[in-house]
């Protein structure tokens, strides 16, 4: 049986956010956060790892 | 004992175990097929492991842990993206290269490029680009594991450079894919052992998270938020080269999905890869962070991670972080070495001198090419000219510029052709060395790039721009090449399985 080949489009759109929303985060004046440091280094430097396991996870369990 | 004497004693045992594996693996390769990719025989943890040690050299211990010293979180959006670039590759390479690799029988990325732009002068660009970069990165990296032994162990620099080149050289010729993925598995995972040990501990000697980050925020001001040192249009373009423009610019890495037979196994090892790099730059993060409070004035940022282990961890331990770092070039260096050997023996050899060559001399053929190339880098890593250091420095991003589109748009874009490749391919490489000259005669430095922007962006960017509009002006891809590369068969690639094995 033939098929054609399919986009993993779910995972495209969280790669545009993982980059836009990231590139977008890394130009905002963000407000004062826990441990000395600003809510924008906070979520994206320490937190942002946990968004790229969450969404390989995700393209593992769906194929999308 | 001396301290010296300490860290030689493990490095000797780490050695010896990396030359060991060789030496076991040797007996399991029996044709070049095997030698070169090892297909179907190795699993998730190994083809994971090993896509993220190729992809991590020595500089992420090194260099990258000096420049995150200094350019604090300015920095870190790197770290963070090329965390996620397995992320990228996997999902939108991984599975197509795979299938594809089982359908046409390729043993090398450059054969799948051959087949999708049906073309030999496409295949030869590919492999000069690739070969043009390789041998200066090797050189690059047994220069630095011999500076590693000359600052840290007092050992010469032309002693460190042989034993570690020779061990290298000998468990790659030996063992071949086998031995280079269960060598980066090792080395993968005394990286995060080292990396769980030094992390914390450093974190600690600094004041604790908080205590740390108010420390830091005193020294290096412009260098506690993302923007303060350095460019916005640099930050945003750090970001988004060291992630997605992976794609293109680490073909060592890209071949491990030439290894798996199902995407069981490749699905296993994207995860294994993410976690990993995840838990090394996240911990790269704090340790330059922790090393921009304890060594504030180190005099040279690359030697802050062997310094931090030589002040704050117990010689053993310490042994272990420095096997780790010249873990990670031996890494690189060993993936580097056979894909540039298959290279020469597949795409050159093969391809324009003896075409019906036999497996068992092209083992012993693909062995000696690769012997060869070693010598060639570790030659040139005596004594290497101010010209490598240029390419060394554009290597990454001359392949990114070149083979991003033409590789990611060549599996998606049916439409893509033979003439948009070729365009895209040497004017994106063409693009990148411009802009590097450009940014060169503005500020004499090859780290400085007009508009704060990175040259694998502009030469990207070129690269696009030619191959669809070239594509677009010339006349579609046979149907050969679209029902190979744009039509699922379950059949054949059952068929395809069975002929493999």
């Amino acid at each position: 049986m033939i098929k054609k080949v399919k986009l993993p489009l779910v995972s495209i759109i969280l790669m545009i956010l993982f980059v836009v929303g990231g590139s977008v985060m890394l130009l905002v004046k963000w407000p004062p956060g826990p441990g000395n440091l600003d809510w924008g280094v906070l979520i994206l430097a320490y937190f942002g790892y946990a968004y790229l396991i969450a969404a390989s996870l995700f393209y593992v369990k769906t194929g999308r | 004992m001396s301290l010296s004497l300490q860290y030689i004693i493990v490095l000797a045992l780490y050695f010896l175990a990396m030359l060991s594996l060789g030496f076991w693996f040797n007996r399991r390769v029996r044709s070049k097929k095997d030698y070169f990719i090892a297909r179907g025989k190795l699993g998730p943890a190994t083809v994971g492991f090993s896509f993220s040690a190729t992809q991590m050299s020595g500089s992420t211990y090194m260099g990258a842990v000096g420049t995150e010293k200094i350019l604090g979180y300015n920095f870190t959006p790197a770290a963070l993206s090329s965390a996620a670039a397995p992320w990228f590759s996997y999902i939108l390479l991984g599975s197509r290269l795979r299938k594809i690799a089982s359908r046409i029988k390729s043993v090398t990325i450059v054969d799948i490029f051959e087949a999708r732009y049906y073309s030999k002068t496409a295949s030869l660009t590919c492999t000069v680009i690739m070969l043009v970069a390789f041998i200066p990165m090797i050189a690059a990296q047994l220069k630095a594991a011999g500076n590693i032994f000359e600052v840290l162990l007092g050992l010469p620099y032309l002693a460190g450079l042989f034993v570690f080149g020779g061990i290298v050289i000998l468990y790659t010729v030996l063992g071949g894919m086998y031995a280079v993925a269960w060598t980066d598995l090792i080395q993968g995972l005394i990286m995060v052992i080292g990396f769980a040990i030094l992390a914390p501990v450093a974190v600690i000697a600094a004041g604790g998270f908080s205590g740390m980050h108010l420390q830091y925020a005193q020294l290096n001001p412009g260098a506690i938020s993302f923007l303060g040192k350095m460019p916005a249009v640099w930050v945003v373009s750090a970001f988004i080269v060291w992630g997605f423009f992976q794609i293109g610019g680490s073909p060592a890495s890209v071949t491990r999905f030439l290894i798996p037979e199902d995407d069981k196994t490749l699905k296993g090892a994207m995860v294994y890869s993410i976690t990993f790099q995840s838990f090394i730059y996240l911990s790269a993060t704090l340790v330059a962070i922790a090393g921009g409070v304890l060594l504030p004035n180190l005099e040279r940022p690359d030697l802050t991670v062997p310094t931090m282990v030589s002040q704050l961890l117990p010689p053993i331990l310490g042994g272990i972080i420095i096997a780790a770092v010249l873990g990670a070039m031996m890494s690189t260096i060993d993936s580097i070495l056979l894909l540039a050997g298959s290279l020469v023996v597949e795409n050159i050899y093969v391809r324009f001198v003896n075409p019906s060559i036999g497996q068992k001399k092209g083992l012993r053929i693909a062995r000696t090419v690769t012997l060869v190339i070693g010598i060639l880098a570790l030659l040139v890593a005596l004594k290497p000219p101010a010209a490598i250091l240029w390419i060394v420095t554009m290597s990454f991003s001359l392949m990114a510029s070149a083979f991003t589109f033409p590789f990611l748009l060549g599996l998606w874009w049916s439409r893509a052709t033979r003439e948009g490749g070729i365009a895209g391919m040497i004017g994106g490489a063409l693009s990148c060395v411009f802009w590097y000259i450009l940014g060169y005669l503005k500020y004499r430095s090859l780290d400085n790039w007009i508009g704060g922007v990175w040259p694998a962006i502009f030469g990207s960017v070129v690269c696009l721009v030619l191959f669809v509009a070239v594509s677009r002006m010339t006349s579609p891809p046979p149907q050969e090449v679209q029902s190979i590369f744009f039509e699922d068969s379950e059949d054949q690639d059952k068929t395809s399985l069975t002929s493999n094995s």
